[in-house]
């Protein structure tokens, strides 16, 4: 049966090695925070070597309790959501960029005056397309003609920048607050999980540090850590090498960078043991 | 009294040295206006955060023999391959992998936006791969950081030879 | 010889008013200069651009011509451009131009160096009101743990006849 196989294999153009994308992709800045009627703008670049074409699109995202953010399909939107991919537009929608070429996107958000104040919410998401799959030389570790030839399987990733997009409307207020935070002994040192509260209907959005107690320079920072609307918490996990460990007790701050923020700073003891 | 009366008076009343001291004031006072001007220039830049994501492996499973029943071939995250019983593979094997640079510190959640993706010949041949990555939250130690996503090709029975062809999206998310 | 412990003018306020003195009428120790003081006026600024932080920090340098380059790190998202000045001053003299070096902050306590290089380190000046231009470039470096924002800060450009 091989054999019959073989005979047809051998017949049968191959394509082999892997498609040859180049699509580097950079977007700065990370976030964008607006109100009711006002624009801004994000800059993408091709840091690759090959011309690209970009997709832009307004997606929603979902964070969970752990962290995590997930695709949210647009048909659970809730209002919230619905009212996000309404009230925020951009342009373009498709760019083509040579090799370290940079492109500006504008963002505006029009906002009719009866929707509720709150935090809207929606994730610019930034994408390469692909071209074609190249045809190329067989690969080297082929099977000699004659013998069978099977399959080539060429998988493309199509891989992407999101950022949020958040519109502030009216008055929102937010609070940040850390609880839980223990320590746990793994191999190669420590874990240092916090739970961050989030209280009002303000997302929240800073940096935390691990310090030794008294100690002003941190041991371990991680940045850029919100928690969105959607959840009343959120958990973070710093891993801490055994060498940066102090003998003393830790301390985890977190200061909110978020321009809504003013700079609030939260901090709590960390508990040993699980 | 004229300014050269005045100038003779101070000239009696002070000492030799003192003399030479006014003389050493009037050199450097001798760098005057006259010979130079200073203006103001300004300057101004905007420093904006960025992300960068760049691809440093394809998902590859390699060159498949089929085999009259369905198996599967796996790549794990490290590139180690386990091809099916029954099935031939060929070629090195290799998990995809992405390289993202950020801030120092930052963290980035990674999604797959679909765990399935779905290979075609062109022709009416179709397979299935599964896909995970274990990375959820990467932070940016130092400023960059990697993960990989693996795969899992599901080969049907007698699956025609070919050329399958498909894409699989994953995002970097910025909080 | 008179006792200049008592005399009416104290020997240190004469030393002044000798300097003075001399100043109002330009000391015979001093070449004049019948052609007046240069000055120096600028254009426009010297603007980097956009830079896209990652990594370790770099350089980014617009040169006087506003070509952009940046090193390390920083990615350069354009938006830049080279400053203009412009000097006038007295015919056929030759000036120097010397600029000094600036720290730009972002108004929250945030600082990076800039270095300016003028397009030239001398020139001839044409007669009368006439703007004789030169541009500026520079170089700025960016440490790894440069905080995003709007920087800008102001420079000394000094021009002196030789």
């Amino acid at each position: 049966m091989l054999r019959n196989l073989a005979a047809i294999a051998a017949a049968v153009l191959f394509s082999i090695a892997q498609p040859v994308i180049a699509s580097d992709l950079l977007v700065a800045p990370t976030r964008i925070v607006l109100d009711g009627n006002s624009g801004g703008e994000v800059m993408v670049s091709n840091t690759g070597d090959k011309t690209t074409t970009y997709r832009i699109s307004l997606v929603l995202r979902r964070m969970d309790a752990t962290g995590q953010i997930n695709p949210l399909d647009e048909a659970l939107a809730t209002p919230s959501d619905a009212a996000a991919l309404d009230i925020i537009n951009y342009a373009p929608r498709k760019i083509t960029l040579a090799p370290q070429q940079p492109q500006t996107v504008r963002i505006g958000v029009r906002a009719p005056p009866s929707l509720a104040p709150g935090e809207y919410r929606a994730h610019l998401l930034f994408r390469a397309v692909p071209d074609a799959a190249t045809i190329d030389a067989p690969a080297p570790d082929a099977p000699k003609p004659g013998q069978p030839q099977g399959m080539s399987i060429a998988l493309t990733p199509i891989y992407g920048i999101a950022i949020p997009v958040i519109v502030r409307i009216g008055a929102i207020e937010g609070k940040a607050v850390l609880a839980n935070a223990h320590l746990t002994p793994v191999a190669d040192g420590a874990r240092v999980t916090v739970t961050l509260q989030r209280s009002g209907n303000r997302s929240v959005y800073g940096t935390l540090d691990v310090l030794a107690q008294g100690s002003s320079t941190p041991i371990s920072t991680v940045k850029g850590l919100a928690a969105y609307t959607e959840v009343a918490s959120r958990d973070v996990s710093v891993t801490i090498a055994r060498d940066k460990l102090p003998a003393g007790p830790l301390v985890v701050r977190f200061t909110e960078t978020d321009p809504a923020g003013g700079g609030a700073v939260v901090e709590a003891k960390v508990a040993r043991g699980a | 009294m004229t300014v050269g009366m005045f100038w003779g008076k101070i000239m009696i009343l002070l000492s030799k040295k003192t003399i030479g001291a006014i003389g050493a004031i009037l050199a450097v006072a001798t760098v005057s206006p006259a010979y130079a001007a200073a203006g103001n220039g300004t300057a101004s830049v905007k420093i904006l955060r960025a992300i960068t994501v760049t691809k440093s492996s394809d998902l590859y499973f390699g060159k498949i023999l089929p085999s009259a029943s369905a198996s599967t071939v796996a790549v794990a995250e490290s590139g180690a391959r386990t091809c099916g019983s029954g099935l031939g593979c060929y070629d090195t094997a290799t998990s995809g992998g992405f390289h993202v640079v950020g801030t120092t510190g930052e963290v980035v959640s990674v999604s797959l936006d679909s765990a399935t993706a779905t290979l075609s010949d062109g022709a009416s041949h179709s397979m299935t791969v599964n896909l995970a990555t274990s990375t959820t939250a990467l932070t940016l130690t130092g400023g960059a950081g990697d993960f990989k996503v693996a795969g899992t090709l599901n080969v049907g029975a007698s699956q025609a030879d070919g050329t399958y062809t498909g894409q699989y999206s994953v995002s970097v998310n910025y909080q | 010889m008179r006792n200049l412990a008592h005399s009416p003018f104290p020997v240190r306020r004469g030393v002044w008013l000798t300097a003075f003195a001399c100043l109002l009428w330009g000391a015979p120790a001093l070449a004049s200069n019948p052609h007046g003081a240069p000055s120096v006026e600028m254009l426009r600024e010297i603007d980097f651009g956009t830079l896209a932080l990652g990594g370790n920090g770099g350089q980014i340098t617009v040169s006087p011509n506003g070509a952009l380059s940046c090193s390390g790190g920083l990615q350069c998202l354009g938006g830049q451009s080279a400053g203009a000045f412009a000097i006038t001053g007295a015919k056929d003299e030759i000036v120097s131009i010397i600029v000094s070096p600036a720290m730009l902050d972002d108004g929250k306590g945030h600082r990076l160096r800039a270095v300016f290089t003028p397009s030239d380190r001398t020139m001839v000046l044409r007669p009368g009101n006439a703007k004789n231009p030169f541009t500026m470039g520079g170089t700025l470096t960016a440490s790894g743990a440069l905080v995003e924002g709007s920087y800008s800060g102001t420079f000394d450009v000094i021009v002196e006849y030789q």
